[in-house]
């Protein structure tokens, strides 16, 4: 269980590092990254 | 090429859904040489009836694996001695190879070993030694606990199953954070940059997909390999439309300034996240409906002190063969069943008869495996070892009722069969009314809707509904002694309005007794002589008598002469008085007036009793009366048929007069009296063709006619082997009230049933359209469908609380 727990968080720790490093590297945010439109989910 | 027809199960896993096990049975029953094939999706076990010359358990083994399953064998090994040479190790696997049920047997002349791969469900391990030292040789088995290994494995997948939930819920629970903070209601809600960005999303949506989803897809390549869907065709179909359309949106915005719009990242995540809670749940429910049989076996003992070669030594209880003598100390479990050789002591039989008080046993008493010594030294002699054993009989009968198919699950079969194809075209039907003509030209919309239908009408709750009722059910009753033989017995018994009850040993307790001493001289020295006089008599009712004497404490002495005189009676010399038994025309033949006594002699037999004169030196003296007493329980279990609405029937072979003076007494309202042992099952015919639903209940070899004719047969199960083989249902305590315990269990169950098939058909039929015209998110989808299968489940485990 414990090996389940510890990969999922590094690979998100990863992901959301990465993600900024990224930010940070290329200097420019990524604006309102859009996951989607409101209406499709309050429809 | 004469038919030799065998009965195997195998252990299959793989299986997620009534498709599936629909599909197995469907193609093991197209197989050459089977002729019949059931497999029970709860159990993930196939029971399999061929022809064994035309194929072996090996080539249904070798179909299963290649329809995409897996079976479940075991594997043991068995140290070898006497081997000199390669062909010593030819024959054994040869011999080995030969056995019904072994699947590969391998032997190692150099590690003098060998390696059987074996089906537990058709030989033992002891089977196989027994085999090796057929042919020459000598062999014990490895220990190796397999039972456990099962557990464990079983365990094990819980314990996985638990694990990917939590990491793909880790990695859900961004998305869904995400998701949460897009609605205007709850536009106040901080959302991290990070979880707003398309790749992000889609980097954590992605192992959900491939890695924890991987078996939804492997099962669903399977199933259309086989030409067939299933749930996990549904369930790939789903999550792939939102993975990949969301793929496709944020792959078209690469270069340009746009950012997509209408991602489903979170949808196909949180849907397999959910539909694995919903396995996790599912596995660990199943585990628990199969605690009948574990508890069953938990009786066994696990070793057993034998003696061999004058030598005592505690064995496995695997290795312990028929003619073995067994020590069994106070306080131990009887390991196998048998004889008893040497001492005394009373035996705790609760936990097979369930009968309370213990038992006193002595020298030439047979004793059960898995009762209790309770305080006595006592030697056995093996006689039932393994499979052979009363408690391996009950769990293989329990075993097999659990697998077994009830009549109303053929339905969700079926239906379940030619589901997904048809939930596949309305989805897709779906998907292109909302794309045309509710919400032209969008896709998203229309993908959205085609999405939530394709998960809501997973069929898995349909096909959970019956089977774990049904095992659920039995193995409770088996808790109370009553053994249901089948599921569709399970079910039939409730629809019973007429029970037939067989008289002696059913309703009575089949053996004579001591009822009534009547004598005008002093009693004890009446009935010593009267004892001492029968006890030479080798006839039944003598020894009711003699029985009831010694009871009352009374010493009897050794006549000094004796003789039997057929059909009339004994006549003894008894400290030299001259003692007369018998008939009325032992007294005439001997000239003693009786006439004074006619009125008793006829008001005993009234009442089924069979009166005995006595004379003493040539003088009338008294009257000994037997008869075959009624259950203490008998009375207040015929009363609760009553109750029941049921019509109670006894039926005998005895004269009417005395089969109407038991059934007073045991409160039967109609009798069926002088009826030939063969004319028992034409009398259960007679009440079919009047439209009644009959249950027969019996005990001896001449009731098994009657128990078979009848729509369900009960035997009581301290009656003969023979009348448990006929019967649908055993009654192991042979106390009448668990007739009364069956039908109200069949009752329980089949609402039971009824009541989960109302749910899962409900889940699907209304949530399909619910879904269709939109009223469904994809995830509430996911959700739904995994609360179903758990609801199912946990419905049926209520049954193991029902209280008789």
């Amino acid at each position: 269980m414990k090996k389940w727990v510890l990969s999922a968080i590094v690979y998100l720790l990863v992901v959301v590092g990465g993600y900024y490093t990224y930010e940070a590297v290329a200097g420019s945010p990524v604006e309102d990254p859009g996951h989607s439109d409101t209406e499709q989910h309050e429809k | 090429m004469s038919e030799k027809v065998l009965e195997s199960q195998f252990q299959i896993t793989g299986m997620t859904c009534a498709a599936c096990a629909t599909r197995i049975e469907k193609s093991l029953n197209k197989m050459e040489g089977v002729s019949e094939a059931n497999v029970n999706l709860a159990l993930e076990k196939a029971t399999v009836k061929f022809d064994a010359a035309k194929m072996g358990p090996a080539d249904i083994q070798e179909k299963i694996r290649a329809l995409g399953y897996d079976v479940i064998t075991e594997k043991v090994e068995l140290v070898l001695t006497g081997m000199t040479c390669a062909a010593c190790a030819t024959r054994i696997e040869k011999g080995l190879n030969k056995m019904d049920g072994i699947i590969n047997a391998n032997v190692n002349l150099a590690l003098e070993k060998a390696a059987v791969e074996y089906n537990p469900s058709i030989l033992s391990p002891a089977e196989m030694t027994q085999k090796v030292e057929k042919l020459g040789y000598g062999a014990s088995v490895k220990s190796e606990d397999n039972e456990k290994e099962t557990v464990d494995h079983r365990l094990k997948e819980i314990e996985r199953q638990q694990g990917k939930f939590i990491f793909s819920l880790i990695l859900s629970l961004p998305l869904l954070w995400a998701m949460a903070g897009h609605f205007s209601f709850t536009s106040f809600i901080y959302v991290p940059d990070a979880f707003m960005n398309p790749w992000v999303q889609m980097a954590l949506a992605t192992p959900v997909q491939f890695y924890i989803g991987k078996q939804f897809y492997v099962g669903a390549y399977k199933a259309l390999r086989n030409k067939s869907a299933n749930m996990d065709v549904l369930v790939a179909l789903g999550t792939s439309a939102a993975y990949f359309y969301s793929l496709y949106l944020s792959l078209r915005t690469i270069g340009s300034d746009a950012h997509p719009e209408g991602l489903y990242f979170e949808t196909s995540a949180v849907l397999i996240t959910l539909i694995i809670l919903g396995k996790v749940f599912e596995a660990k429910a199943k585990g628990r409906s199969s605690e009948a049989i574990k508890k069953l076996m938990g009786l066994q003992a696990k070793t057993a002190t034998v003696i061999r070669e004058e030598k005592e030594m505690e064995i496995p209880l695997e290795e312990v063969i028929a003619g073995d003598m067994i020590l069994v100390k106070p306080g131990e479990k009887i390991p196998v069943d048998g004889e008893i050789l040497e001492g005394q002591s009373a035996l705790d039989e609760s936990m097979i008869t369930g009968e309370s008080v213990p038992v006193d046993k002595t020298v030439g008493d047979t004793v059960i495996g898995a009762t209790i010594n309770k305080n006595g030294f006592i030697k056995i002699k093996a006689t039932k070892v393994g499979k052979e054993t009363a408690l391996a009989q009950i769990i293989k009968v329990v075993e097999e009722a659990q697998g077994s198919k009830a009549p109303i699950q053929r339905l969700a079969d079926s239906i379940s069969g030619v589901f997904v194809p048809i939930v596949v075209g309305i989805a897709v039907l779906t998907f292109f009314i909302w794309y045309l003509f509710v919400a032209p030209g969008d896709f998203a919309e229309a993908l959205e809707k085609l999405i939530a239908v394709l998960v809501i009408a997973c069929p898995c709750a349909l096909g959970l509904a019956t089977p774990t009722s049904i095992m659920a059910g039995s193995g409770r009753a088996a808790e109370y002694g009553v053994l249901f033989k089948g599921g569709e017995h399970l079910e039939m018994t409730h629809r019973i309005n007429t029970v037939i009850l067989d008289k002696t040993g059913t309703i009575t307790n089949g053996a004579p007794v001591l009822t009534d001493v009547i004598t005008k001289l002093d009693e004890a020295e009446f009935l010593t002589l009267v004892g001492s006089a029968e006890k030479q008599s080798e006839h039944p009712l003598a020894q009711a008598i003699v029985e009831g004497i010694q009871e009352k404490h009374i010493t009897l002495t050794h006549p000094s002469a004796f003789e039997a005189i057929p059909g009339y009676g004994i006549k003894a010399l008894v400290n030299g008085k001259e003692v007369l038994a018998g008939t009325r025309r032992l007294m005439k033949k001997f000239n003693i007036e009786i006439e004074h006594v006619s009125d008793d002699m006829l008001a005993l037999e009234k009442q089924g009793k069979t009166a005995m004169l006595v004379a003493i030196d040539g003088a009338f003296a008294g009257i000994v009366a037997v008869a075959d007493t009624i259950k203490e329980t008998s009375t207040e279990a015929i009363s609760r048929l009553k109750d029941l609405g049921l019509e109670v029937i006894m039926i005998t072979g005895d004269n009417e007069q005395t089969a109407q003076a038991i059934a007073k007494l045991a409160g039967v309202d109609r009798v069926i009296a002088e009826v030939l042992p063969e004319g028992k099952a034409e009398e259960v015919k007679k009440l079919q063709q009047q439209g009644k639903k009959v249950a027969m209940v019996g005990d001896g070899i001449n009731d098994a006619p009657a128990l078979a004719v009848a729509d369900i047969g009960m035997a009581i199960g301290t009656g003969t082997d023979v009348a448990m083989e006929a019967a649908d249902i055993t009654l192991i305590r042979g106390d009448l009230n668990s007739i009364a315990d069956a039908i109200f269990m069949s009752k329980k169950t089949i609402r039971n049933i009824k009541q989960n098939l109302f749910w899962a058909f409900g889940y699907n039929t209304l949530g399909i359209p619910i879904a269709a015209l939109g009223f469904l998110a994809p995830w509430l989808a996911g959700a739904a469908m995994a609360f179903s299968s758990v609801s199912v489940v946990l419905n049926a485990l209520r049954l193991q609380r029902v209280k008789l």
